[in-house]
């Protein structure tokens, strides 16, 4: 399985690593065929779940280490991002938008968008956040209102 | 200021950088706050030259549009790009925002 591996460190004023997740995701997309809207929204999506990480596991601290590994085959692309800061509450956000005019809730509605699979395990005090999707189809259902997305799961160690 | 601010007939007109991301949306944000606070809270952001945002930029909108309606206003989007309206579909912004192809449309809206 190619891989992609970068580490980044936390910076909620930077945009350089901005830059390097929208060119290595983009080129990624299509490497791996995914076309349209999704190719467009599949680094977004990245985009924020590490501003996830950068504004509430670390609450904006500078420096922190960050972790994002991507492998892929024919069949699924596996993002995986580790991070030393506070767990994540559960369960995770389901994506489905119940105010559109509330100011939170849109970045987990982009993730559930590109990726219909998110799992999140606390190993050993670092957050695993594990995003799927499949290759080679549409995600039928872009629209997280209308997908049934897999229930979050964790595991505590 | 982040941002490039004029008035047109009376309108405040706001233009947003290239990208509105977590780097710079808190710093738009207050910037669109003051420019509601001390106008009329009618506000017209042109889209023009963004190309991207993320949901902090957007985030950074609604806070907009909250603070223009409660002083009676509104604020309207124009010049957006097609991934942008696409990302405003699939975050539901469109249902609350007024988007218009270009900031004359959009200007000649509040009269």
């Amino acid at each position: 399985m190619p891989m992609i591996r970068i580490a980044l460190k936390s910076n909620h004023r930077d945009m350089a690593w901005h830059d390097q997740i929208q060119r290595t995701f983009e080129a990624l997309a299509i490497e791996t065929g995914i076309d349209g809207m999704e190719r467009i929204l599949l680094p977004m999506a990245i985009v924020e779940a590490i501003n996830n990480i950068i504004k509430h596991a670390y609450q904006l601290a500078n420096g922190q280490p960050i972790l994002l590994e991507a492998q892929h085959s024919h069949q699924t692309l596996c993002i995986e991002l580790r991070d030393q800061g506070l767990p994540m509450p559960l369960p995770l956000p389901d994506g489905k938008m119940t105010d559109a005019a509330a100011e939170s809730g849109r970045g987990w509605r982009i993730i559930r968008a590109v990726f219909p699979d998110v799992d999140y395990e606390r190993i050993n005090n670092e957050n695993l956040l594990r995003l799927k999707r499949p290759l080679g189809e549409k995600i039928k259902h872009s629209n997280p209102d209308q997908t049934s997305t897999t229930p979050p799961q964790t595991t505590n160690h | 200021m982040t941002l490039t601010h004029q008035q047109q007939s009376g309108i405040d007109l706001v233009e947003l950088p290239q990208r509105l991301i977590m780097a710079n949306a808190s710093d738009a944000r207050s910037d669109l706050k003051n420019i509601i606070e001390q106008g009329d809270g009618r506000l017209v952001i042109d889209l023009s030259a963004t190309e991207y945002m993320d949901s902090s930029g957007l985030a950074a909108i609604v806070s907009a549009l909250q603070a223009a309606r409660t002083k009676n206003g509104d604020v309207y989007l124009a010049c957006m790009n097609d991934t942008l309206r696409a990302l405003f579909e699939l975050t539901q912004l469109h249902k609350i925002c007024q988007i218009f192809d270009d900031k004359e449309s959009a200007i000649a809206a509040f009269s």
